[in-house]
């Protein structure tokens, strides 16, 4: 069963994103923990993403160009974690557990505001910001799992417009806080992407998300930094490839791609 | 025009004519194919995997320098909910297997059991292996193992490791003195020499040691399925630099597997340079676990404790040096021993070599090196053999700081290349300025008060014809050409190297030329690893791949249009004939793909030398005793530059590896206990955007090596531990050599603490 579909037809190069193509990572309900993302260049890639986590699976079935255009997710279950009954919806499994396990321990239904989406998720209380973005929404991009002790940005998100580590947030203390993550800032189409990917200040990628976040917050800030306030705002991000030398231009390529410039 | 002849696969026996003009390698740049999935937060690493029914699986760690282990009871393990299968050391499913070689062709090396009762250092993998349905199970299983443990002795220091009487390191080895290699390197009378040397100086060296730290702790996810032709096959998510690498090639033997059973599915990989995509017991222990389970998805995901203790890079070692030259600087007597930390078994056998000394003019060398087993990670590469040949340039600043010479002279006065080190030296100088600020030791104060100070360090090139690649190259109707790339991208974006010289060689623009991540049908061989080692047989092989190409596009042509080949054009994308208007563009007519692939390496050819030339400025605080780089020139002889922000990003890596080593990396291993202290990203220093000093790349292009057109891999040469030491010695006139350079040890230097 649907639970939320959303769907864009253009149907453009992953090259051409930034200008027009429809690009839903961060604005469908789910993301999802991908088995092999497609980054085929001219080919109407179809891609299934399941998500498996505890309390239920997501299967989300990816297609357009570049694999990631057009998703729409196509079954959600949530599972009792007492009995292992499917439920199509949230409620319902709300109601079976009061109904048939009273008083029985249960992760916290929490919601989230992640990029804009409204998300219901069933989380412990000790669970992390990104334990949750990884494992109940998919959403990896943001969650990368580096050094889990705040010191290296890897998990990096901008919460009501500050930048803050995921993996050093609780998510029950996330509640009524505005959250977004790369996946977001991807939906968006904002400049920042496409002055990390001329200027190149990637190599492996695993740390890259974490630094355009922190790109991001800055840039909302201040649109027109300078080289040293660049850089201060990226030194909580740690990159083992070496591309630290080059963050610093592309942040101020993006800076000047808001202006308006090429 | 002629038709282009069939170059068959080879081991580098044909020669293809050189090239002048070029119209996209080294110019044309475009967005790198793996670009947009990881800056949109898409991209999978296997760190990022999850499957429906998956499961976690968790080794048993060890918690001693040395030890052994007894199992005396696993039977409430097994009972525990959500244990799906539990392999020890004694179960008949690890029994007889093959250990695990070291990345090494010496015939000592020792062999790693996957299964093994005894640890080697604190974090060791013993041989328990538990999968369960949570990380948390795992946890859970291993602590109600009943496991009696016996405490080893255990050392790691080198020196007291070697010497006469130190306890055994490897129990079932048991080498003299825990020496598993000893090579010499010797050539005329050195002892004569050194009597008869105008100068004769004697200085010891010593190299820090740090944790590999890939950004994303080893993961790997193994499962056994059916592969499309109907056979058992293992898949496998994890860092591996190539479907031909060593991991993969003791895999199948492991398993009985070949290329088309054994596929590495995942597309990204972090941090995966150097060897650390060779430490591959994770991968053997998930595939036992899953095939134990039934098939089902293993994941074993270190933590970042254990990711610090899994891999260290290169070396921790030490020695003596002694050498005698003449008033003019040039080197006549060279005698070193050395002493290098090999680690736990499964290491690298790599040492601290004599093999840069060998682009001096120096006749009389004896180089001594020991390799001794250790109590602490197993050693790799990584990006490059950092300490490996750090004698060269060690020599060098010594002869100039004892002459008061100018460096840059007394490389010139020592080296035998002429071709690549005066055009490094020169591009290099000029960029830097280097005769601006050059000064005696200790001799520059500048305005805001810090010492200044400057240095360069040459590395000769040891990077081409290392590896096979296979190229296989598909034109479609829709006019591009797929260039199958059957390896996870980590950074190089060699990929997109290859393209451009496909594209060049097809006369097509680049943005026709679109690399697929994909199993390669044709050559079944692997792609080739990144720029280091494996970039110049890469794209030596794809150009000859790309004339295959064309070759066949103009026989299909040629019986398409019913016209003979030496009538046929292929230019822009276009194919005419000549003295008529018809044209069309490749692709046309082709309803089914056309091939050209190619398989082989080129050759070695050690006679010619491609070096690199690395200048470095300092500014030392003697009131704080901190050090800042302030500069870095990287003037690096690539042969002929295939893609250049791949260049930039090779010596961008080497110079942030000199940075971070010499200032900041620091393995520590508790003396009393050797339990590893610093095992996380606090306490373990790395340089950040606000350390890192503007780096100039000057171009050099001396198109020697044996590379397509000329080109070299260049990633392995631009880090040696030593450069820093010389400019901090050319600040304040004292040499530290113990890195990390830290505040204490500056102020210590002074004799201010």
């Amino acid at each position: 069963m649907t639970e939320k579909e959303n769907k864009n037809s253009n149907g453009v190069s992953r090259r051409e994103f930034l200008k027009d193509a429809g690009l839903l990572v961060g604005g469908t309900a789910i993301g999802s923990t991908v088995l092999l993302a497609a980054c085929g260049d001219g080919d109407g890639t179809t891609v299934t993403k399941t998500v498996t986590e505890p309390g239920g699976t997501t299967t989300i079935t990816s297609t357009g160009t570049g694999g990631i255009e057009t998703t729409t997710v196509t079954e959600r279950k949530f599972v009792c974690p007492y009995d292992n009954i499917e439920f199509d919806t949230l409620d319902e499994l709300k109601a079976h557990i009061e109904a048939e396990h009273p008083g029985a321990a249960i992760g916290e239904f929490t919601e989230l505001d992640i990029n804009g989406t409204k998300y219901n998720v069933q989380v412990d209380n000790n669970w992390t910001l990104q334990r949750t973005l990884r494992y109940k929404l998919g959403l990896i991009g943001s969650s990368k799992d580096w050094c889990n002790q705040g010191a290296c940005g890897a998990c990096s998100v901008i919460m009501d417009g500050r930048l803050v580590l995921s993996c050093t947030l609780l998510t029950k203390d996330c509640v009524g806080k505005k959250i977004e993550t790369i996946e977001g800032i991807a939906a968006a189409k904002h400049p920042v992407l496409q002055a990390y990917m001329d200027v190149e200040a990637i190599q492996c990628g695993y740390c890259i998300p974490g630094f355009i976040v922190a790109a991001k917050a800055l840039l909302d800030k201040n649109p027109n930094p300078t080289a040293q306030e660049a850089a201060e705002a990226l030194s909580g991000n740690l990159c083992r490839c070496s591309t630290t030398p080059r963050q610093v231009t592309a942040v101020l390529k993006a800076a000047e791609y808001l202006q308006g410039g090429n | 025009m002629a038709e282009t002849p069939r170059y068959d696969t080879a081991l580098g026996s044909v020669d293809l004519p050189d090239r002048e003009e070029f119209k996209y390698v080294g110019k044309y740049h475009k967005v790198g194919y793996p670009s947009y999935p990881i800056v949109t937060g898409q991209a999978a690493y296997p760190r990022d995997l999850s499957m429906p029914g998956m499961l976690f699986g968790k080794m048993l760690k060890s918690t001693h320098g040395h030890c052994s282990i007894t199992i005396n009871d696993i039977s409430k393990a097994e009972a525990l909910p959500g244990v799906k299968a539990i392999l020890t050391y004694e179960s008949p499913e690890v029994q007889g297997l093959p250990g695990i070689g070291a990345y090494s062709t010496y015939p000592g090396a020792t062999k790693m059991a996957v299964f093994s009762n005894e640890a080697d250092f604190e974090g060791d993998e013993l041989g328990i292996a538990v999968a369960a349905e949570s990380e948390e199970i795992c946890d859970e299983a291993l602590k109600l193992i009943d496991i009696t443990y016996t405490p080893l002795p255990s050392v790691i220091n080198t020196r007291e490791a070697y010497a006469e009487g130190a306890p055994t390191l490897q129990q079932s080895y048991e080498y003299e003195r825990n020496t598993c290699e000893e090579s010499l390197e010797e050539a005329g009378d050195v002892e004569a020499a050194l009597q008869e040397a105008e100068y004769t100086l004697e200085y010891p060296v010593k190299c820090n040691q740090g944790y590999h730290n890939s950004a994303s702790p080893i993961t790997s996810t193994a499962w056994w399925g059916i592969n499309e032709q109907g056979e058992e096959t293992l898949f496998i998510s994890g860092e591996s630099q190539g479907t031909n690498s060593t991991t993969t090639v003791e895999m199948r033997q492991f398993f009985g597997l070949n290329y088309s059973t054994l596929r590495w599915v995942n597309q990204f990989a972090a941090c995966s340079f150097g060897g650390r995509p060779y430490n591959r017991r994770i991968h053997l222990v998930a595939a036992l676990l899953s095939k134990k389970a039934g098939g089902a998805p293993v994941k074993i995901a270190y933590s970042r404790a254990e990711e610090c203790t899994e891999l260290n890079w290169n070396l921790w070692g030490e020695g003596d040096i002694k050498i005698g030259f003449t008033d003019e600087g040039k080197l006549t007597a060279y005698k070193g021993e050395m002493y290098t930390a090999y680690g736990g078994r499964g290491s690298f056998q790599l040492h601290i070599s004599y093999k840069n000394l060998h682009e001096t003019h120096c006749e009389n060398y004896s180089h001594l090196s020991h390799c001794v087993f250790t109590s602490t990670p197993r050693v790799s590469a990584c990006r490059g053999w950092i300490a490996a040949n750090l004698t060269l340039c060690t020599v060098m600043q010594r002869i100039a700081a004892e002459l008061d010479m100018d460096l840059v002279e007394v490389y010139r006065n020592n080296l035998k290349s002429d071709i690549s080190a005066p055009e490094v030296l020169r591009i290099g100088t000029e960029a830097f300025k280097w005769s601006d600020t050059v000064h005696k030791a200790g001799e520059l104060q500048l305005p805001n008060g810090r010492m200044h100070g400057q240095t360069v360090a040459l590395r000769g090139q040891e990077s081409a014809g290392r590896i096979w690649s296979g190229i296989d190259l598909m034109l479609k109707g829709d006019g591009n050409v797929y260039l199958t790339t059957n390896r996870a991208h980590f950074g190089v974006y060699i990929e997109d190297a290859v393209a451009l010289v496909v594209a060049e060689e097809l006369e097509i623009s680049p943005e026709r030329v679109i690399p697929v991540f994909g199993h390669s049908f044709t050559t079944q061989g692997d792609f080739g690893t990144g720029w280091s080692s494996g970039g110049s047989t890469v794209s030596w092989v794809a150009r000859r791949a790309a004339l295959n190409l064309r070759h066949n596009i103009l026989k299909f042509y040629s019986r398409t249009l019913r016209t003979p080949v030496e009538y046929l054009e292929l230019k822009d994308g276009i194919v005419s004939i000549t003295g008529s208007e018809f044209s069309v563009p490749i692709g046309t007519y082709a309803s089914a793909p056309i091939i050209g692939s190619y398989l082989g390496k080129c050759d070695v050819r050690p006679e010619i030398s491609t070096l690199n030339a690395i200048f470095c400025e300092v500014e030392v605080d003697t009131e704080t005793g901190q050090v800042f780089i302030t500069r870095w020139v990287g003037a690096t002889d690539g042969g002929k530059v295939m893609r250049p922000s791949s260049y930039l990003g090779q010596v961008e890596g080497g110079l942030f590896w000199n940075h971070s080593t010499a200032l900041m990396e620091e393995f520590i291993s508790d003396p009393a206990t050797h339990m590893h202290i610093n095992t996380n990203s606090i306490e373990y220093k790395m340089p950040t955007t606000l350390d890192m000093p503007p780096i100039e790349t000057p171009y050099v292009e001396t198109r020697t090596s044996s590379g397509c057109y000329g080109s070299t891999g260049i990633g392995e040469e631009i880090f040696d531990t030593s450069i820093i030491i010389g400019a901090v010695h050319n600040a304040i006139g004292k040499w530290i050599d113990s890195e990390p350079i830290t505040p204490d040890k500056v102020l210590k230097a002074l004799g201010k603490a």
